[in-house]
């Protein structure tokens, strides 16, 4: 049976299905956990490897490249609704938002919380060097930032939980 | 906190973030993406809609082509019956002459009658 991947010779249905889990973790941290929103940016990062926008050509990782397409996809998702938000406040609508905040969702979770008021790309990187298991350099690869950039955002990501979880211990 | 403890709650808290929703069937999202990359047929009403344009364009470039064409017999007729159009700056139109004039096609074959003659403005 023909997989659909023919433009990505490389890629195969098995090694994509071993990253899948991972990889929706990953759409829902940036679509800030609207589930729907995060099934139609995992299906178009399918489309774009299918049809071959997104190629790989074995430079990194297939889980770093997986997790690039997708933030590359969130992102262009997530500039068509600034759009979208823009066109329906033009005509005094009120839009329909379906993202929830981290800390809306975990409720009681004392660091569930404290990693929602982190900045967006501290908690990104420190998502995908503790809990997708990459590298400071494959995460900022992933991320389109500096290693040092990357390396910086973790450790001020670190410190701000620490002082704040030791906060609430005390 | 130790860094190791630290690292443990962080990792704990995101599991714990991504257990709470399902994840949707890696098959069923990649067959909907190959078919979202198919070309879907074009719906009944639709193929009827572009065959009505179609035959409206066609209908309506009939009508213009007639209509130019009577146009055209209209001014021949014109022609024919002797008026004359010259420019403002010619100077009155010797009937022998011929039609040799601006804007009037040259039909030496022809014979005129010059009973009227017009100007443009």
């Amino acid at each position: 049976m023909q997989d659909g991947l023919e433009h990505n010779p490389n890629v195969s249905k098995d090694a994509l299905a071993a990253h899948h889990r991972a990889a929706y973790g990953w759409a829902l941290s940036l679509c800030g956990y609207d589930a729907a929103t995060a099934d139609d940016v995992m299906q178009q990062s399918y489309l774009a490897i299918i049809d071959g926008s997104a190629r790989f050509d074995g430079a990194s990782s297939l889980k770093t490249w997986l997790f690039g397409v997708v933030r590359n996809v969130a992102r262009r998702h997530h500039r068509a609704r600034r759009v979208y938000v823009a066109v329906v406040a033009r005509f005094g609508a009120q839009p329909r938002d379906g993202s929830r905040a981290m800390a809306d969702l975990r409720g009681g979770d004392t660091v569930g919380v404290a990693l929602a008021t982190l900045p967006r790309r501290q908690r990104e990187v420190l998502e995908l060097v503790l809990w997708a298991e990459f590298t400071l350099e494959q995460s900022a690869a992933i991320l389109g930032i500096s290693v040092g950039s990357a390396r910086t955002h973790y450790h001020r990501a670190k410190q701000t939980l620490r002082a704040r979880l030791e906060r609430d211990d005390d | 906190m130790t860094d190791a403890r630290l690292d443990q709650a962080i990792r704990a808290a995101f599991e714990r973030q991504s257990a709470a929703y399902d994840i949707p069937d890696f098959d069923a999202l990649l067959n909907r993406a190959v078919a979202a990359r198919s070309p879907r047929p074009m719906p009944a009403w639709l193929s009827v809609a572009a065959a009505a344009a179609v035959l409206a364009t066609v209908a309506l470039m009939h009508v213009e082509q007639r209509a130019l064409e009577s146009d055209t017999r209209l001014l021949m007729a014109e022609l024919t019956r002797g008026t004359y159009w010259r420019a403002p700056s010619d100077r009155a139109l010797d009937a022998r002459a011929g039609a040799r004039y601006l804007g009037v096609p040259d039909f030496p074959d022809m014979t005129y009658s010059f009973d009227e003659v017009k100007t443009w403005l």
